[in-house]
């Protein structure tokens, strides 16, 4: 079976194919059409199958990446959205947790609800924090309701009421008078997140509303488009949470998708260090604008929330710290004359001063460039030619501001965009009690591997994993994902013997609820994977700790508190003795896996060697001379010593001086610190 | 001015993520939920002479306050604060801003010197005094309020001396909870002090040196350059204190304001003398308040030092409530006076900079705390929380509605957390409508909040502001609604005064209306 992935970036659609039996992968990169994803991904499927002769109906499976549920938070462009809710309690979606972002503001703002005040409709109900009705949903409220909806006439309807999680009864009853009388897209919070803190599970319920419509519409058209294109092929999605979906399963869980473009990266990378034997590993996909940050031990992180242009999600989501700094971040000086780089990005248009497109701004691109790291006539593999002069112009008149030279100031654009990226690495890693240098580097997009050396030396990191095609990494990791189910529910209960039983039951329901979903996308009960998790603290405590448990296990009490005793001291560094702790959600994880991706030798060219040299600037403005290959070239095992550059289509990698490179055989490449042995 | 800007950006870096690493290890290590949870506590790098050098971003109240308590400790200590030692202060006249706020500063010594200092400072759960927490509502004696502790070094060669603090030992109502937050803090500081030496060797001793002295000129070059836009100007402001809890009420506060040599003159005189309640604001916490606003207003970006503040003289009369002499209560004078303080210096900057300044917010915390012993649980329980209100209107911007303002960042309780583990119910939870101060643009609004008791005999205290003068509005927009506390009991509404005491039987609601904030500009339709 040939399997494909392709993920939607800012600038370019990545594609990877990989034939499932022989391991051979085929790549392609298109522009991608920001108003409507789809476009480029069906022409860049269609292209690829041209150019390598494949028969669209050996492809079964297609992995998709998108970016279309969160460009649609950061542009608010979604749904118009009305919500029921509890009487009394309307204003709790626009008055959130009541704090600021920015500390230091005279004059803060938060960004604006989903629904306004006209579109929240309080309804008359209410249960106790048991789950008991203290006031029963009469039929005229239910009534009242459904025509409210009739004179707004939204796009989609959410429902959020207080401890539905505990009794979802009410909820469900006006969901179905609201699907039988309006028929719009509808969702209750007990279905989306049946998780306590209301701010939390209504503001999740009503993204859900706002994402639906739109996410269920672009990949409906996407399905139908590429039918025609690949007519044996599943469309599955990627989901926040690392694991894949099967589009036609979206409803409802288009939220979901939220940051479904940034966890390919991770997938992709961790997936690439782990099959080099590698088991920290710190991912940094660094693009033109902006480069997102993984640390990965052992497993990849998933976390119960997250956050979109200020707007909370809390459905599970792979640890991803984003920054903006890219290749195209640009640098400047403040009134006192101080350099900055970034977060200010010039993208891909105008782009960087040397792509000759009409940006006079010096970036990092530039300074790469001056400096000797990127070739000006091999940039994205020839395809983009940069201009020397141009980089230069602009480099010298931030120069002569700095009162010093253009090559001082390239080197120091370099030195502060690294530090830029160690500081976020510091704080995922440092800051979270882990020590980087246990860590690899797996540096990937178009501009990691250019920069890598300087971020590990900073760090004292020994290793770094250059994987075969840096540049569409996401797209790989797309391919590499399993399908993935995440359900949840708060128990809210004290931790005793006495309810041991209502842990079990709930777990077990939950598991059922998954194995329903997965089934739904077409596999086997047999190849199921389950994560038992329950989320515990102690009594007083206002935050969690997950903690896992083994599957089907019959000795939950004993085993939670212990596990959770053992996660609270790893966190916090104590444990309370004698202190009361509570069971508040509990958790379960069903996967399966899609595709199997096997190692292969790399396909790369073995005849004659590409071998040229040029001049590299160093620390201090020291000027070396640093050997250039071309990646497709490259014996197995054959050794590349720093200085040096290894160029190849989707990135250039930079090879430092006391450092050197090793090709291996899976087609990644080991880059190592000479004095680490 | 800076010789080498590049290193200068890189070791800046540095330096702030020293004090951010700091934080973290504290937070991830102590016990006091105040420090886990509500991220009351600040890390902190000095120079040798105990200038703030780069400072963690926690809570603004810290602000000002942290340096003098290090300078404090290096004055009364010598050179007794040597390598391995680390000092302990939390005395309110001298650098402290209220008993429950431990200072703990460390040197760093490289080659038997000393070449810079560490320190943190944390909010501590309970230091004793006559109340659970230290917080006593009516206290009129600082020794009601717990142990006060002056520069003392309780830490030698690297390990805490436990006699040193017995006397903190003793009157503390959790003493294992004490040496284990104690413990956090010298963690804290051990993490800071291993990361400027790593720093030292990595980037050179010399270098980071000279990076400090020109990073405090950096930060003031660019204050400078902010505030002379406005030299020659001055003003005067005066606003005042609903009451101090203990029978004054209308206290007033007054600033001036001289803008002159590229900075700015600070004076209070004619503010109240320090009052019997415990509404006193010891000089740290009036610094604070008074950096935090011109931080605000003109440090956009500015790293944070003292270098920030060397050209904003602060001149407080001795005796006054915004400086007050030992032994005065002023366990709320950083919860609800610091609010006021940022009121009276924004009110002045109003009249130098009237396009340019944003209109009074809320103004108090509305601290709410309800006790008694739940029936359902058989056990005593205590709940504490402060609620948002409005923020002023700007120029060209509405207030934003039901948020905290200025010195508090707290969150708000969820309503499904609160009735699983109290007995009360919210029977309201809303944006309070028509709060707002009117204007071209309006005020935030401000919060309801509507609470029934399910416990008999509960004790509620109110510690709240602006219930008497609303927060003010600029260029005639009119000031916001004054807050509100008011019990219900059997369908009889009774109005509550801004700060109290009182039991309240099973069955009453307690409904809170915090002030919205003040307009901006006329209203044409008004």
């Amino acid at each position: 079976m040939k399997v494909i992935g392709v993920d939607v970036g800012g600038t370019f659609t990545d594609i990877i194919m990989i034939d499932s039996e022989t391991g051979e992968q085929y790549v392609h990169k298109v522009p991608s059409t920001p108003e409507s994803q789809d476009i480029a991904v069906t022409k860049g499927i269609s292209e690829l199958l041209s150019t390598i002769n494949v028969t669209a109906s050996d492809v079964g499976l297609i992995v998709h990446g998108t970016t279309v549920a969160t460009n649609a938070m950061l542009e608010r462009k979604g749904a118009k959205v009305c919500l029921l809710t509890t009487s009394g309690l309307e204003d709790v979606l626009e008055i959130g947790r009541q704090n600021r972002d920015n500390i230091y503001s005279l004059r803060p703002t938060r960004p604006s609800p989903l629904v306004d005040r006209d579109k929240r409709i309080g309804i008359k109900e209410r249960m106790s924090a048991t789950g008991e009705t203290l006031q029963p949903l009469e039929e005229e409220e239910i009534e009242r309701g459904v025509r409210r909806l009739r004179e707004i006439n939204p796009d989609s309807v959410a429902i959020s009421f207080l401890f539905s999680f505990q009794n979802p009864e009410h909820e469900q009853r006006i969901l179905r008078a609201v699907e039988d009388k309006i028929g719009c897209y509808a969702v209750a919070s007990s279905n989306v997140l049946p998780e306590f803190r209301e701010y939390e599970r209504t503001s999740t319920t009503v993204l859900e509303a706002y994402l639906g419509p739109l996410v269920n519409g672009y990949l409906g058209r996407l399905d139908a488009s590429l039918r025609e294109t690949c007519p044996n092929a599943n469309l599955t999605v990627m989901q926040s949470n690392g694991g894949t979906l099967l589009c036609s399963q979206a409803h409802g869980r288009a939220v979901g998708l939220a940051i479904s473009g940034l966890a390919g990266g991770a997938v992709g990378g961790w997936e690439v260090a782990n099959r080099a034997g590698i088991q920290n590993a710190i991912t940094l996909d660094m693009g033109g604008t902006s480069c997102d940050i993984s640390a990965i031990s052992g497993r990849i992180v998933v976390r119960s929330d997250n956050d979109v242009g200020g707007l909370p999600i809390r459905t599970p989501s792979v640890d991803v710290k984003t920054i903006g700094a890219g290749g195209g971040s640009i640098a400047w000086l403040d009134e006192v004359g101080i350099l900055h780089v970034g977060p200010q990005s010039a993208g891909a248009d105008p782009g960087p001063a040397s792509y000759n497109k009409g940006g006079d701004d010096a970036t990092v691109t530039d300074a790469n460039l001056l400096i000797g790291r990127l070739n000006p006539e091999y940039f994205l593999g020839g395809r983009v030619k940069l201009d020397v002069g141009k980089a230069t112009r602009a480099m010298s008149r931030l120069a002569e501001t700095l009162d010093t030279s253009t090559e001082e100031a390239a080197l120091g654009i370099v030195r502060i965009s690294t530090w830029n990226m160690v500081q976020a690495i510091r704080e995922v890693t440092v800051e979270r009690g882990r020590d980087p240098r246990q860590f690899h580097l797996v540096p990937f997009g178009g501009a990691g591997p250019t920069q890598a050396a300087d971020i590990a030396e900073a760090l004292g990191i020994n290793e770094i994993l250059i994987p075969p095609y840096p540049g569409i990494t996401s797209a790989y990791g797309l391919i590499c994902a399993d399908l993935r189910v995440d359900v949840m529910r708060s128990v809210l209960l004290p931790h005793k013997q006495e309810y041991e039983e209502v842990i079990q039951e709930t777990m077990a329901e939950l598991s059922l609820d998954a194995t329903k979903q997965l089934e739904a996308q077409g596999v086997e009960r047999d190849n199921i994977v389950f994560e038992w998790k329950i989320d515990m603290r102690y009594a007083g405590q206002s935050h969690e700790l997950e903690v896992q448990l083994p599957v089907k296990s019959k000795r939950i009490a004993d085993i939670s508190v212990e596990s959770f005793e053992h996660a609270h001291m790893q966190a916090y560094g104590y444990v309370l003795t004698g202190r009361a702790v509570e069971w508040v959600t509990a958790r379960v994880t069903a996967s399966a896996s899609q595709s199997k991706v096997t190692n292969t030798e790399p396909a790369y060219n073995k005849d004659e060697q590409h071998r040229t040299e040029r001049e590299v600037l160093v620390e201090g403005g020291r000027s070396v001379v640093a050997n250039v290959l071309r990646r497709e070239k490259l014996l197995v095992d054959q050794h590349v010593i720093g200085p040096a550059i290894i160029e190849q289509m989707d990135t250039t990698t930079y090879i430092a001086p006391n450092w050197s490179a090793i090709q291996r055989s899976d087609g990644s490449i080991l880059v190592r610190r000479k004095d680490s042995d | 001015m800076i010789e080498d800007p590049i290193a200068f950006e890189v070791i800046k870096n540095m330096l702030i993520s020293i004090s951010r690493e700091m934080s973290h290890s504290l937070m991830r290590s102590a016990f006091s939920p105040n420090i886990k949870e509500r991220r009351d506590h600040s890390c902190a790098v000095f120079d040798a002479t105990g200038q703030l050098v780069a400072q963690s971003e926690d809570i603004p109240v810290h602000l000002g306050a942290m340096p003098l308590s290090v300078k404090s400790c290096i004055s009364n200590l010598g050179k007794d604060l040597e390598e391995g030692s680390m000092a302990l202060h939390n005395d309110p006249f001298t650098g402290g801003s209220h008993l429950p706020d431990l200072t703990l500063v460390a040197p760093v010594c490289i080659k038997d010197e000393r070449v810079a200092f560490v320190a943190n400072r944390a909010h501590h759960a309970d230091v004793g005094g006559v109340s659970p927490g230290s917080m006593p509502g009516m206290s009129t004696t600082i020794f009601e309020e717990g142990v006060l502790i002056s520069p003392r070094i309780i830490v030698k060669t690297g390990t805490l001396i436990p006699e040193t603090v017995e006397d903190l030992l003793t009157k503390t109502r959790t003493p294992d909870e004490r040496l284990g937050d104690l413990s956090a803090q010298i963690a804290a500081n051990n993490v800071g002090i291993r990361r400027v030496h790593e720093a030292a060797s990595k980037l050179g001793l010399s270098n980071i040196l000279r990076t400090m002295v020109d990073l405090r000129a950096y930060s003031m070059e660019r204050m400078k350059r902010v505030l002379k836009q406005h030299e020659g100007r001055s003003a005067e402001f005066t606003d005042y204190m609903d009451s101090d809890g203990a029978g004054t009420e209308d206290i007033p506060i007054k600033t001036q304001l001289v803008f002159k040599n590229s900075g700015v003159q600070v004076s209070f005189e004619g503010t109240a003398d320090q009052v019997a309640g415990n509404v006193n604001c010891p000089m740290a916490s009036t610094l604070s308040s008074v950096y935090f606003v011109f931080l605000s207003q003109f440090g956009s970006g500015i790293p944070i030092n003292e270098g920030c503040w060397t050209c904003i003289e602060v001149d407080v009369p001795e005796g006054s409530m915004l400086n007050p002499r030992f032994p005065a209560a002023v366990s709320a004078g950083n919860v609800e006076t610091s609010q006021r303080i940022v009121d009276v210096i924004l009110g002045a900057l109003a009249q130098v900079m009237p396009d340019d300044t944003v209109a009074a917010s809320q103004g108090t915390m509305n601290n709410l705390t309800v006790g008694g012993r739940d029936p359902e649980r058989d056990s005593l329980f205590s709940f504490y929380e402060t609620i948002g209100g409005g923020t002023g209107a700007f120029r060209g911007m509405e207030g934003t509605s039901s948020i905290h303002s200025h010195m508090t960042n707290t969150l708000n309780t969820p309503i499904e957390s609160l009735e699983s583990e109290y007995p009360m119910r919210v029977v309201r939870y809303g944006i309070r409508e028509g709060s707002g101060g009117r204007g071209k643009w309006n005020g935030g609004q401000g919060v309801v909040r509507e609470i029934e008791i399910l416990a008999e005999d509960c004790t509620v205290s109110i510690q709240s502001e602006r219930r008497s003068r609303g927060p003010w509005g600029l260029q005639g927009g009119l000031e916001g609604a004054p807050g509100q506390n008011t019990l219900v009991v059997e369908g009889i509404e009774s109005k509550l005064p801004a700060k109290f005491t009182r039991q309240v039987p099973r069955g009453a609601v307690i409904r809170i209306e915090t002030p919205g904030g003040g307009g901006w500009g006329t209203d044409s339709e008004a």
